[in-house]
């Protein structure tokens, strides 16, 4: 009986662990699935969100946006998702984007962040992750790797889509196997519909401009808040009082420039205090020709501002 | 024998001085500390995460991110309060600056563009933003001008480089310095004027042309003899470098040429070439290295029988390293190594240089000026080593001269364009040989004026 009793307890054990060793990978594997990424900052109607798994719903500011949730503006709509790595998407009017990978060790700084987009209008502004392994966006006809950064991704309405750099660099795959980076900022690249890249070019501010407006507030609206911030709230930690920095010559510069000017006029002191010396006739040359030199350059010898 | 009651009122200064030096100290440490309790950044925004709507919070994240020179998490932060209040111009402006910072001046246009549109925006922050877009839209044209000129009036305690001791060597026999040589303290009127010019290619690398002129005259007011002028120019082309993970990095080749004269008469001439690079290593931290090389033709007095500027070709290799300690704070240090090759052997020498400076943004005391202003001290040190005596001074022993300079600058601009200047350095040469030992205090205070 024994010998009976225990193949089964150590069945029945075996079931359970098998049971819990299967439990413990579902609750692994929905953890995963809903490991969050980020939250919710700013959402104007209609903006809804969509978790994998789950149902369309409206984005709230301070919600969590998990891995592989899709993001999605309408109409006037507007959204802004900041990530734990200090990344952020800033969605305009009538976009889609699906964040299909984001990991992020706070200790090391470092992680992983993809997403795609496939429709409207997105500035990812850069965080941790993107500072130290990079992010990558991929769309239906490029894939474009972005190192630090801020970056606009612009579809037009005949789903060309305009990659702008505004700091760091991009580097752009097009589907049609052609490469391009974008290291300067203002400067953008078209993506044809078949995947071809365009030569870089500067792009006009009025059209940045337009992306700009399809991804700010508008007038009216408030972001999702109750209670917006007021100026006056930034005011008072020193928003806004920043000027613009003093551009006045180095004071290396300043001196060396003024310095050789005095190194010139030495050479003549060095005559005139000869001149006052009444034996020096009879000892040297002519004293116009007697120059005492002085301990500095030539020219303008400051190593801080040797660029000329 | 000093009085019972002076002691006392000399102890009381003592314990005064004392009093406040404590003072400032523990507040220093106090602030410190503050500083210390204050969360990591990280931390910091982690908390603006859990709590969207704690926007003081938030604000002061933002200016920290600004001040830790972090624009991009600045601007995070900042364009999330704009989304809750499109009306925001002092976050406007301030997502513009840190755009701006970030060299991405098309979007920092947008930003100030912005505030200005909007008439409820204070005149103080237009005035802010107004000088702001100038400066960034100027950064788009293809074409750039940049100006920035001083002029007034210059104190020097020793305008006549009279030696320490008021004697020098004349083959090898001391004389005393007499007469008007001995007459130190000189004012003069001075000029300065440093003109750039860029022809940007708009390319993806970022090549300019850059041409830099650079004038200096001043006028004596009683030492006519003294008065000086020298023009400067260069040319070159600034190249970007593809060096990866170094966006901006460039080199730039360049040819300059000049003249100056003294005394209202012809003095010199030179022409030369050099190279240097631009490599930023990282956002704060950027290293210059380069290499300079002039020919100098010494046309009045060339037959001089010792000097610095004696004909002859002068050679200047070094690097320096600029280091953005914080938003305002910008550190400098260079090091270089020249070498002097005169045509005579006792017009040959080498040395090396080492100078560090310290420029400091800070608020100036009015908030209707639109620049900040900066205070920028700095120490300089050379060792000029000859390597042949002269005859005509010391037939025995070759010249070892160390050059000490310490100063600084003070500007303070009125308007966007207009400011005044103030100079101040004290310089000294000790030699082996006495000719050469010479101190000088210049004090030069002027207006400024930059476009």
């Amino acid at each position: 009986m024994k010998t009976q009793v225990l193949p089964r307890a150590l069945r029945s054990s075996v079931g359970r662990y098998v049971v819990a060793v299967v439990a413990a990978a579902i609750a692994l594997s929905s953890q995963a699935v809903a490991q969050k990424a980020g939250i919710i900052a700013s959402a104007n109607p209609s903006a809804v969100t969509t978790a994998p798994g789950g149902s369309m719903r409206t984005a709230t500011v301070g919600a969590d946006v998990v891995m592989r949730e899709k993001l999605e503006t309408k109409g006037e709509g507007t959204l802004q998702v900041a990530l734990l790595d200090q990344s952020m998407f800033n969605l305009g009017s009538n976009s889609s984007v699906v964040i299909d990978e984001f990991v992020y060790n706070p200790s090391a700084g470092a992680g992983k962040l993809s997403a795609t987009m496939t429709k409207g209008v997105m500035r990812f502004v850069g965080g941790q992750v993107s500072h130290t392994d990079g992010a990558t966006i991929k769309t239906p006809t490029a894939t474009i790797g972005i190192r630090g950064g801020v970056v606009t991704f612009a579809y037009d309405p005949k789903g060309n889509l305009l990659v702008v750099l505004h700091y760091g660099s991009a580097a752009l795959n097009g589907i049609s196997g052609t490469h391009a980076m974008l290291t300067r900022p203002g400067f953008g690249i078209i993506v044809g519909t078949n995947g071809v890249l365009g030569e870089a070019f500067l792009v006009p501010d009025s059209l940045i401009q337009q992306w700009v407006n399809k991804i700010e507030t508008k007038l009216g609206q408030n972001g999702g808040v109750a209670t917006p911030p007021t100026d006056a709230q930034g005011g008072r930690h020193g928003i806004g009082d920043p000027k613009l920095p003093d551009v006045a010559l180095p004071a290396t510069t300043f001196f060396s420039i003024v310095g050789r000017g005095d190194n010139l006029a030495n050479g003549l002191a060095g005559s005139k205090q000869l001149n006052s010396i009444p034996p020096l006739a009879n000892v040297v040359p002519p004293v116009q020709q007697v120059v005492r030199p002085v301990p500095n350059c030539v020219t303008s010898c400051s190593v801080l501002s040797t660029k000329p | 024998m000093p009085r019972r009651d002076e002691l006392t009122t000399t102890g009381s200064r003592y314990l005064s001085a004392a009093t406040a030096g404590a003072a400032v100290l523990l507040g220093a440490f106090a602030a410190t500390q503050a500083v210390a309790q204050e969360p990591s950044l990280p931390a910091a925004y982690n908390h603006t995460l859990a709590h969207p709507t704690d926007y003081d919070f938030a604000f002061a994240l933002a200016h920290r991110a600004s001040d830790a020179n972090d624009p991009e998490l600045a601007i995070n932060v900042l364009e999330r309060m704009v989304a809750y209040n499109p009306k925001l111009n002092r976050a406007k402006y301030e997502a513009g600056v840190a755009y701006f910072r970030l060299g991405s001046y098309e979007m920092a246009v947008q930003y100030f563009q912005q505030v200005l549109a909007d008439p409820a925006a204070d005149a103080d922050l237009r005035s802010r933003a107004d000088a702001y877009l100038s400066a960034a839209q100027r950064q788009r044209l293809q074409s750039r001008w940049s100006v920035y000129a001083q002029t007034g009036v210059r104190y020097q305690s020793n305008a006549g480089s009279v030696p320490d001791g008021g004697n020098i060597l004349v083959q090898g026999t001391p004389f005393a310095v007499t007469g008007t040589s001995a007459n130190k303290g000189a004012w003069s009127a001075f000029g300065l004027l440093s003109v750039g010019h860029d022809y940007d290619f708009q390319n993806q690398r970022g090549d300019v042309f850059e041409t830099r002129f650079t004038g200096f005259a001043s006028e004596h007011f009683k030492l006519n003899a003294y008065n000086i002028g020298f023009a400067e120019l260069s040319l070159g082309p600034k190249l970007g470098l593809d060096i990866a993970g170094m966006p901006g990095a460039s080199i730039k080749p360049y040819v300059v040429g000049g003249a100056a004269s003294v005394g209202n008469s012809y003095y010199t001439s030179d022409v030369g070439a050099g190279v240097v690079a631009h490599l930023p290593v990282s956002q704060t931290v950027s290293i210059d290295p380069g290499f300079d090389w002039r020919r100098a033709d010494v046309h009045l007095l060339a037959n001089a029988p010792s000097t610095l500027l004696a004909t002859g070709n002068y050679y200047t290799t070094g690097a320096s390293v600029s280091w953005q300690l914080a938003s305002n704070i910008v550190l400098q240090v260079g090091g270089s190594y020249h070498q002097g090759v005169g045509q005579r052997i006792w017009d040959r020498f080498d040395g090396a240089t080492a100078e560090t400076s310290l420029k400091i943004d800070f608020a100036p005391p009015i908030d209707s000026i639109p620049r900040r202003w900066s205070i920028a001290p700095f120490v300089k040190y050379s060792t000029y080593n000859f390597s042949n005596p002269n005859p005509f001074v010391d037939p025995l022993n070759a010249r070892h001269d160390r050059f000490y300079a310490v100063g600084g600058t003070l500007d303070a601009a009125i308007t966007a364009n207009f400011g005044i200047g103030i100079g101040v350095q004290y310089a000294k040469t000790a030699s082996n040989i006495s000719n050469y030992k010479v101190k000088d205090v210049s004090v030069s205070v002027g207006p400024t004026f930059r476009y």
